[in-house]
């Protein structure tokens, strides 16, 4: 009892000692946090995003100096551990181990917290002033001080030597988060959907304390704070059992505890084992190599922990045999289980009745109607929260779940192959407990051809989430209408080629709203095929707009799902439409305006026309190649003219076989004002007729 | 009073101490003997609880050392290889003391450090090795410690300072009943000093005497005999420990009772028969020479 409780009792004189000793520590602490912190306040009090950064923990040298310092500090305060006399001399003295602990830990974070605290009891002022408090931060720094005191004392504790305990505060800063993200590399190479930035993507992150505070802010999530506080006495305890449990006459050597040189040796081993293994295979050798790389990292790798555990070149015996064997035991088990989906991850797909809302990814939308819609900074997520709406993602999902067979994992490149130019599809699931993340590469055809995805984008709560009348397009600035235009993937000509076809129109309140409510009309009328079908939408209309957050926002009002409450990013202040032939009724009001006439008219001043054959390759590592031959140039405009009717606004990812690139020049043969590029699937009859007439 | 018992101390393979016995009286001073990697060390660490032993107990006053801080707080120890915090001059090693041990006593440190002329400021790292091994003696015997555990404490130190050290040493045994347990390969200067002494051998202790009953065992004999005296159960009924012929004159070394001897080899009308005084030196190694054979060749 009595040595147990000591652990909570510094030693007054040893505390007041490591102060006077390591004075240096908050005293370069001092300067550093001056200089960040102080220093800035005296050149400009007022600089307002200096505060936001210091307010929300985003300094770069805050985020710096929170971990330095305590690293400093305990390697300075723990130093003693590391040599035999020093060693002996400290547990000589009327201290019991738990003393010497608390005492050490006390000392090193007062000396890292310290700086910190006259910092930010200086900027607490002037922030007030300026309407930032800097309490949350000191919260936050005070916290991350004494999680990474306790981090870098558990170090001190595993190992024998200054050098090593400054390699293992590394190590166990970064190894969880590095193992979570190496195991990641596996998930997305062997299972089917895996997503690397869904949950355990998250968690890599979030095991990083300084990169998920820094990143989500400190009240992002309080189960998280709460395990950031919990961490701190939970750490202090493992410092604590692990120095009651140490043997002295290990000061000297590497790693002190037999249990930890086995994590240290198989981290290191399985992370270098995957990183050979990925640049073997990202070099494009083939299998045979990566196979190799997987052998020989691991290899190199475990004879080198051992060497640096051991302190020694001698450690090819039977030891490091066994523990070979033992790893490639345990590789050889992981890869399985996941080859084999034996936690039957790729089956997956929640129950519908469990599912509070899902999202959806919209940007693969362009590539399946081969159009730009709906962009006026709209969310990258749809969200569904009506019942038959989930059911529809739900069962969209299980559909895809039947696309595994496409999926050839044969290596660590992180993109699945045989589906090059296929689309991303990311599924994502608030349930009543917890989340479920998705991602897959899947062909083009089979989410034309679904009817559950017809089900969602024909759906009440699609429309009003891409509603334009939701969106926050406030006061117009400009209103510009462009012809067919080039933008998006394969932007071969800068925009600007067709600008001088645009139309920068001057508009009234009244037509600002018939142009809205024209396109809002188009837009909910829209179907399935609407969506997906490949047109070449002649127009473009651009809005510069004031945002109006104050608008009555009719999915917000519907929605039952609370992540979503704007259809348009607030923030955003450009809108850019394409609208393609079946948006009658904005045609209609283009016509009725005189502008369609104006738009169309380069239609007529058509000189020539260059096509190009484009060819399209799956590479193996998932990438699509293009290669373009030049064909024909056409000068006859009527036959041109002809064509425009069975021309595509994109390439899209569909046309597998490749397609025709058709450039017109506009304007005066021998000086073209302008060039418009149109697409044709390669078997195209349109250009059959062209070539042959 | 120390006591040790049955303690055990593996370090990997290697069995530093194996069963390790040992007592220690209060007020006594007890000296710690043995070939080198025999565990003294270890047993001392041991014994003041910086090691913890993998089996048996060391105590003082009947309560166990380790992790006990006020037994700690009354024991000092001076270990082989000494440490001192890196800038402190000794009046600040003096301060931290003050400021740890209970019974520090400020008119003592100030009286040794003028006996022993060590200079207040400067660094203590930066002292010679004997002088470093004074400084430590200074800060430890100023604690006024019940129980004085040394690991080789004179080595490095000059004539006049050990024989300083050794008179500290026994005045505050003789006036504080302080306990003292002393290792040291000087065995002369043990001889000098010890009451008792224990020989540790492979972590076991193999001999633990007092001083005087130690010597009245074993004995030194120079003999002649007579021509035609059969040579043969000569010596039956003594423990002979080494035999060396020198012409015609047998220099012996025997564990018996001097009586015994006296009896056994006057039996026998000894043309010269002396009983000469034996050190601690030429007890311990005819001791561990006898009983490592390929040892005892080497050195007789």
């Amino acid at each position: 009892m009595r040595s147990a409780t000591s652990y909570f009792r510094p030693s007054w004189a040893l505390l007041r000692e490591n102060l006077k000793r390591f004075w240096a520590v908050p005293a370069v602490g001092m300067v550093c946090w001056f200089f960040a912190g102080i220093f800035p306040l005296l050149i400009d009090g007022n600089s307002r995003q200096w505060f936001i950064m210091a307010a929300d923990m985003r300094h770069p040298a805050f985020i710096i100096f929170t971990p330095i310092f305590p690293l400093i500090a305990s390697a300075v305060t723990l130093r003693y551990l590391f040599s035999p006399s020093s060693v002996s001399a400290m547990h000589t003295l009327p201290l019991t181990r738990g003393r010497l602990y608390c005492t050490s830990f006390v000392s090193a974070a007062a000396m890292s917290i310290a700086p910190a605290v006259v910092t930010y009891l200086v900027m607490a002022l002037p922030g007030a002033v300026e309407g930032y408090s800097m309490l949350p931060a000191f919260a936050l720094t005070l916290l991350l001080t004494l999680f990474y005191t306790a981090l870098f004392h558990v170090a001190a504790m595993l190992t024998g030597s200054g050098v090593m305990h400054l390699g293992v505060c590394g190590f166990l800063s970064f190894a969880p988060s590095a193992l979570v993200l190496l195991v990641g590399v596996y998930c997305q190479s062997l299972l089917f959907g895996y997503s690397g930035d869904a949950a355990m993507g998250v968690l890599a992150t979030r095991l990083v304390p300084l990169l998920y505070f820094t990143d989500e802010g400190i009240l992002s999530s309080a189960v998280w704070l709460a395990a950031y506080i919990l961490s701190v006495p939970a750490l202090y305890a493992t410092g604590a059992v692990l120095y009651a449990r140490r043997h002295l006459e290990r000061a000297g050597d590497s790693i002190v505890f037999p249990f930890f040189e086995l994590i240290f040796t198989f981290t290191v081993t399985f992370a270098g084992m995957t990183v050979l293994s990925m640049i073997f295979d990202g070099a494009g050798w083939g299998k045979f190599p990566f196979n190799l790389g997987l052998l020989f990292g691991a290899a190199l790798c475990l004879i080198a922990s051992r060497m640096v555990a051991k302190k020694s070149l001698r450690v090819f015996n039977g030891t490091t045999l066994l523990r070979g064997g033992v790893f490639a035991g345990a590789a050889a088990l992981l890869i399985c289980f996941l080859n084999f989906d034996l936690t039957g991850y790729e089956k997956r797909v929640p129950a519908p009745e469990r599912v509070e809302y899902a999202e959806l990814n919209r940007d693969f939308l362009p590539w399946l109607s081969n159009r730009q819609i709906y962009a006026y900074g709209n969310p990258s997520y749809l969200v569904f929260s009506e019942p038959e709406n989930i059911r529809a993602v739900t069962g969209l999902h299980s559909s895809i779940t039947e696309l595994r067979d496409l999926y050839d994992h044969s290596g660590l490149g992180g993109m699945p192959r045989g589906t090059g130019g296929g689309l991303s599809v990311y599924l994502r699931y608030q349930m009543t407990f917890g989340e479920l993340s998705r991602r897959y590469f899947i062909p083009a055809e089979h989410m034309a051809d679904d009817a559950n995805a017809r089900a969602l984008f024909e759906s009440e709560e699609f429309k009003l989430q891409n509603d334009v009348s939701n969106a926050a397009l406030g006061q117009p600035i400009s209103v510009v209408l462009s012809p067919r235009a080039n933008y998006g993937r394969y932007d071969y000509f800068p925009n600007d080629s067709a600008s001088s076809l645009a139309l920068d129109i001057t508009i009234s309140s009244d037509e600002y709203a018939e142009l809205l409510n024209a396109l809002a009309e188009d837009m909910r009328g829209e179907t399935w095929e609407d969506i997906t079908s490949n047109p070449l939408c002649d127009f473009v209309v651009s809005i510069d707009y004031i945002p109006d957050t104050d608008t009555d926002n009719a999915y917000a009002r519907a929605s039952r799902a609370p992540a979503r409450e704007w259809v348009s990013d607030p923030s955003s202040n450009y809108a850019e439409i394409a609208v393609p032939p079946h948006y009658e009724r904005t045609i209609t009001w283009l016509v009725s305006r005189g502008y369609y006439e104006r738009l169309t008219a380069w239609r007529e001043q058509i000189v020539s026309a260059q096509l190009t054959r484009v060819t399209v390759e799956n590479g193996a590592d998932g990438a699509v190649w293009h290669s373009s031959d030049s064909g024909p140039v056409i000068t006859d405009a009527a036959s041109i003219r002809r064509a425009l009717d069975g021309a595509s606004g994109q390439p899209g990812p569909q046309w597998r076989d490749g397609y025709w690139d058709m450039t017109i020049s506009i304007g005066d043969s021998e000086d073209p004002y302008s060039y418009v590029s149109v697409f044709f699937p390669a078997d195209s009859p349109v250009i059959d007729n062209l070539i042959g007439g | 009073m120390i006591e040790v018992m049955a303690l055990h101390k593996r370090f990997d393979k290697n069995a530093a101490l194996d069963g390790l016995e040992l007592r220690v009286k209060k007020g006594s001073i007890y000296g710690l003997i043995g070939v080198n990697g025999s565990g003294k060390t270890t047993a001392l660490k041991a014994i003041t609880g910086i090691l913890r032993p993998d089996a048996g107990e060391a105590l003082m006053d009947g309560q166990p050392v380790y992790e006990n801080l006020e037994l700690k707080a009354r024991v000092g120890f001076i270990p082989d290889e000494l440490f001192f915090f890196g800038a402190y001059s000794l009046d600040e090693c003096a301060a931290f003391y003050r400021r740890l041990y209970p019974n520090w006593n400020s008119g003592r440190y100030a009286e040794m450090k003028e006996r022993f002329g060590l200079p207040e400021r400067g660094r203590v790292t930066r002292f010679s090795k004997g002088m470093q091994k004074q400084a430590a003696f200074l800060l430890t015997m100023s604690v006024m410690p019940d129980y004085l555990i040394l690991d080789e404490p004179i080595d490095g130190l000059d004539p006049l300072v050990r024989k300083l050290v050794w008179k500290y040493i026994v005045d505050d045994v003789a006036a504080r009943s302080m306990t003292v347990l002393v290792s040291s390969h000087n065995l002369r200067e043990m001889e000098g000093i010890c009451d008792s002494i224990g020989i540790l051998d492979k972590g076991k202790m193999f001999i633990e005497r007092e001083l005087d009953e130690l010597k009245s065992d074993i004995h030194k004999v120079q003999a002649a005999f007579p021509e035609g005296t059969p040579e043969e159960g000569r010596y039956d009924g003594l423990g002979v420990l080494h035999r060396e012929k020198r012409g015609a004159v047998e220099l012996l070394i025997i564990r018996s009772p001097e009586e015994t001897v006296r009896a056994v080899i006057g039996s026998r009308s000894p043309l010269i028969f002396d009983i000469l005084p034996l050190s601690l030196e030429e007890i311990f190694i005819y001791e561990l020479g006898g009983e490592r054979n390929a040892l005892g060749d080497i050195i007789f």
